[in-house]
Formats: structure tokens, C-alpha cells, sequence
């Protein structure tokens, strides 16, 4: 079982799509403005994620190497396609302002490139655990960002989160800050660049300190105590 | 060196995806459908504003293909409008004695996100906003949004078609 945690561990956290590999840019960006497009676009990619890459692991052995990626993308606009069907099926408003990013996560390439590397050469159960581990990093990076921006940059936070829970959500928007306080560059573009920027720069600086005091007490680096700081 | 190519393998993966693809629109297709047409009954809701129908009347209303709402001589009509990558289904109700364009509302399209961002838009000051109390004669004079000029075209016209065939002597709507 240690097995797995490491590989749900190096998936979310040492090899964070967004703050490592800096892969999925364009959705990260241009849907972190709430907290609800956020996790409504987190939710979608993980279930494309391990949908496509349990669904690589299964069939890798019929896969032929000449036709490798055709077949992957197809897995993956089949998982997209899927996701979108669902979206529009319990959450349609608002799959209506995220239509667009839902779409391409086809062309997402944290997905593509977990296929190529980790879900074509390991078993099922290894890949679903990787999948879940790189969606759930993701969906961390997103909420984090989504959070920030949606408090800066308009002073509420969870608003409009009936449009994914119900009306049971209807209540849960808090107002934060006032309009005096807000920033309201943060919720154009511009400001999705800088508050990625500050999160790349703070995830550095948080691993790098982690890594660094851990290699004073034990030179191996374990990963274990990795995970506290983040959480 | 074998000349022959394994096809079985990709067939396979097909299949697959077919199949995944079936069961998901199998069980997702009543409920899109309803949430489509309860989507569409709000956006004329919101059109009609003040003259709110009730929704059992709206349902019923709804079942004509193309007018949807017809009384008190308020008429809305559901249009198709041929846009840059594909119908632009649009809602449209105007007043059937003056012809008096009470609101336009673009309920669903395909045209390139971004550019076609005003057909999203119904708030105050919205391009859509200024076919409000426009006339077919006036309808004319709306001027086309820069870069888009297909898709805003292809709206006023179909507005301003709709207009010219629906005189005040529709036959449909007696009220």
C-alpha cells in the first residue's frame, strides 16, 4: 500500500500539474475567476482523467505502438465528451459558463502526457491511483487560485454554488470583502497571470524550504512528511 | 520486417469508445432535454419581464414549434438565424399591433466564443439591448458589431424577417 501512496504523492504533490510540470495552463487560468467554475472544471478533468487513463491501462496490451496516440486521444475526447454529457445533464448552468474549457480538455496535455507516460506502461490499479493523484493536484491549484481570485477580485467566496449543489446551496455565499477592498484586476485576465504567478512562486518556496529542511534530518529526503505542509 | 498492420487493436479501442459514448447519451438524454427546455422557458421569461406568463401556460405554449407565446398581443417566436459556424436559435417577442420589438434573446449558438461574446450579453447597453422598442423598419439601422459581422447580421435579419411575415394579421395568435 506504500506502493500507492507514493504514487498518489508524487502524482498531486511532487509532480503538481500546475506548479511542477506546469501543464493545463489554459483552463487553470481562464476558469479560476470562482470558486464554482473551478471545481465544476476540477470535477469534469478528473473524471476524464481517470476514466481515459484507467481505460489506457486496460487496453494498453491491444494498443499498437504505431497508432498509439490516435487511440489515446480518442479515449480521451470519448471521457471529454462523456463529462460534457453529465455536466449538461446535472449542472446545466453551469456547464453554460464552462462549456468552452470543458471541451478542451481534450487537448488538456496533463492528461495526455499521464497516458503516454504512466497509464500505457503501468497496471490498472497503479494508474487509477496516478490519475486520481495528478486530477486531485489539479483540482488543488484551481480551488486555491479560483478562492483567490473570486475574494480579491469580486468579495464573495462560494457564490453561485447552487448552479452544481442545488438550491441547498443557495445560502452559502459569503460576503468577504467590500468594494472599497476589492481588486477588481484580479477577476480579468490579467489577474488570473499574476495570481498563478504568486501560487508558482509561493508552491516553490514552500517545497523547496520542506525539501531543504528534510534533507537536514534525514539526507534520503523522505516523502512522507512532505505532505503536511500543504494541506 | 512484417508488412501487416494489427488493425484489431484500434477497432478494439473504438469499440470501446462507442460504447462508452452510447451509455453515457443513453442515460443523459432525457435529462438534457428537459433542462434545454426549462432553460429556454427562463430566457422568455426573462424576455417577456413584466407580461410573465405562468409556467403551466408557458409548457403548453411551448409545444407550437415556432411560436411560443401569443397573448395579450405580445407575440414570441423562436427563430433560427444562419450565423458564421452554425444556427444561432434566438427568441424574439414583439408587440403584434405596432410590430414593436419588445426584446431579443439568443438561447443557444456556435459562433467562435470570444468574438460572439455580445450574444451572451442581455445586460443594459448589451447590443442585444438595442433592438428593444426597434421597429421592422428600424431594425435596419442597427449597426453590425465589429469583427462579427456574419453573426450580427445574420441576427438582424432573421429578426427583421420574422417581423415582416408576422403582420398584425397572424392568424395564430388571437387573444
Amino acid at each position: 500500500m506504500s506502493h500507492g501512496t507514493q504514487i498518489f504523492s508524487n502524482a498531486w504533490l511532487h509532480n503538481n500539474p500546475a506548479w511542477i510540470q506546469l501543464l493545463g495552463l489554459c483552463p487553470l487560468l481562464a476558469v479560476s475567476t470562482s470558486v464554482v467554475n473551478a471545481l465544476g472544471l476540477s470535477l469534469a478533468t478528473a473524471l476524464v482523467m481517470v476514466g481515459a487513463s484507467s481505460s489506457i491501462a486496460m487496453l494498453r496490451r491491444w494498443i499498437p505502438d504505431f497508432a498509439r496516440l490516435p487511440c489515446f486521444v480518442l479515449i480521451i475526447a470519448t471521457f471529454t465528451t462523456a463529462a460534457m454529457l453529465l455536466l449538461q445533464a446535472f449542472a446545466f448552468e453551469l456547464y453554460l459558463s464552462i462549456a468552452l474549457f470543458v471541451q478542451i480538455i481534450v487537448t488538456n496535455c496533463m492528461i495526455l502526457s499521464r497516458a503516454e507516460s504512466f497509464a500505457s506502461r503501468q497496471s490498472l490499479g497503479a494508474s487509477v491511483i496516478d490519475a486520481l493523484g495528478t486530477a486531485v493536484g489539479f483540482a488543488v491549484a484551481l480551488l486555491l487560485l479560483g478562492a483567490f481570485r473570486e475574494i480579491l477580485g469580486g468579495g464573495t467566496l462560494f457564490a453561485g454554488m447552487s448552479q452544481l449543489f442545488g438550491p441547498t446551496a443557495q445560502g452559502w455565499q459569503l460576503e468577504l470583502l467590500t468594494e472599497d477592498w476589492q481588486i477588481r484586476l484580479l477577476s480579468l485576465p490579467p489577474g488570473a497571470f499574476l495570481a498563478a504567478g504568486l501560487l508558482l512562486a509561493a508552491a516553490n518556496a514552500l517545497i523547496s524550504r520542506i525539501s531543504r529542511s528534510n534533507d537536514s534530518v534525514q539526507p534520503s529526503g523522505g516523502n512522507a512528511p512532505q505532505n503536511h505542509g500543504q494541506t | 520486417m512484417a508488412e501487416r498492420t494489427n488493425l484489431l487493436g484500434p477497432v478494439l479501442v473504438a469499440a470501446f469508445c462507442a460504447l462508452v459514448l452510447s451509455i453515457t447519451h443513453l442515460t443523459t438524454a432525457g435529462q438534457i432535454a428537459d433542462n434545454q427546455r426549462a432553460h429556454d422557458q427562463r430566457a422568455l421569461r426573462d424576455l417577456l419581464g413584466e407580461t410573465l406568463p405562468d409556467t403551466a401556460l408557458l409548457a403548453e405554449a411551448w409545444q407550437d414549434d415556432q411560436i411560443v407565446w401569443c397573448a395579450q398581443r405580445i407575440v414570441a417566436a423562436r427563430l433560427q438565424a444562419d450565423g458564421y459556424a452554425g444556427p444561432i436559435e434566438l427568441l424574439l417577442a414583439w408587440r403584434s399591433d405596432r410590430t414593436e420589438i419588445i426584446g431579443v434573446s439568443v438561447v443557444r449558438h456556435l459562433e467562435t466564443p470570444g468574438i460572439a461574446d455580445f450574444l451572451n450579453d442581455h445586460q443594459q447597453g448589451s447590443w442585444l439591448e438595442e433592438f428593444r422598442t426597434s421597429t421592422a423598419t428600424t431594425v435596419g439601422r442597427i449597426d453590425a458589431v465589429t469583427g462579427a459581422t456574419i453573426s450580427s447580421n445574420a441576427v438582424r435579419q432573421a429578426v427583421a424577417q420574422a417581423l415582416q411575415l408576422s403582420d398584425p394579421a397572424n392568424t395564430r395568435c388571437r387573444s
